[in-house]
């Protein structure tokens, strides 16, 4: 099970869905994404994890540092999940508070771009 | 080196390319559901043991990393992973400086939190879970 990436523009956002398995052997992968989003010019990211089954502390990392490069550009990095075996991960490792999670795509592109 | 295992013990050896460290996953919930562990137990065996040898990987200095898996003391309703060499404090994809497991790094506190006991000394990790049959 490796990883799918598929970007898309939706308005001022930009979504990263990211399908599969999140870890050492992948998250390079995921980084190169966000970089590439970022490079194009989005600012505000959305990814979406419906579809990811795995994560772990590398892919963590990958996403903190998502989180910092945007919030840099006065951007931000939300999330997606309603996996409970992901959301411990993030419940675990005391992510909750960094992250802004939305249970679905429908309510992350409904809420105003906020940061915790 | 060679890891002393008991008669019913899973001893795996795993090269240094990351794409080892899944089939260390899969190995290791397979025989985490084989001792009988609950099925949400078994998800923790898997994110744990791939942080355990991420990490090792990184830290030997061939990358090979050896776990040994089983029942620890027979009667003692225990799920026992053993990974030998130390932890890495920090891997190449580590920019951040946070996933790793030094003292605050996100690797060490998924372990703690996912194990019911973790004891880690210079070059061994070991992760109980308590939930066996």
């Amino acid at each position: 099970m490796d990883l799918s990436l598929a970007t898309r523009p939706e308005g001022d956002r930009t979504v990263v869905e990211v399908g599969g398995e999140i870890d050492v052997y992948t998250a390079p992968q995921l980084r190169s994404a966000l970089n590439d989003a970022v490079a194009d010019g989005a600012r505000h990211l959305v990814v979406d994890m419906t579809g990811t089954e795995f994560l772990d502390s590398t892919g963590l990392g990958v996403l903190v540092g998502g989180l910092k490069r945007v919030r840099t550009m006065d951007g931000d990095l939300e999330l997606v999940c309603s996996s409970e075996k992901i959301l411990k991960v993030f419940r675990i490792t005391g992510l909750t508070k960094v992250f802004t999670i939305h249970p679905t795509i429908e309510e992350a592109l409904g809420a105003a771009g906020t940061t915790p | 080196m060679s890891a002393v295992a008991g008669a019913h013990d899973v001893v795996l050896r795993v090269g240094g390319s990351p794409e080892n460290v899944r089939t260390a996953r899969l190995v290791a919930a397979a025989v985490a559901r084989r001792e009988g562990l609950p099925e949400d137990r078994v998800d923790e065996v898997r994110i744990a043991v791939g942080e355990a040898v991420t990490w090792a990987m990184h830290a030997a200095a061939d990358h090979v990393v050896e776990l040994v898996l089983g029942p620890g003391e027979i009667g003692s309703g225990t799920f026992v992973v053993r990974v030998e060499g130390g932890l890495s404090p920090a891997g190449p994809d580590d920019e951040d400086g946070v996933t790793g497991p030094g003292s605050d790094g996100l690797a060490l506190a998924l372990l703690r939190g996912l194990a019911d006991r973790v004891v880690i000394t210079g070059d061994t990790t070991v992760l109980t879970w308590s939930d066996a049959p």
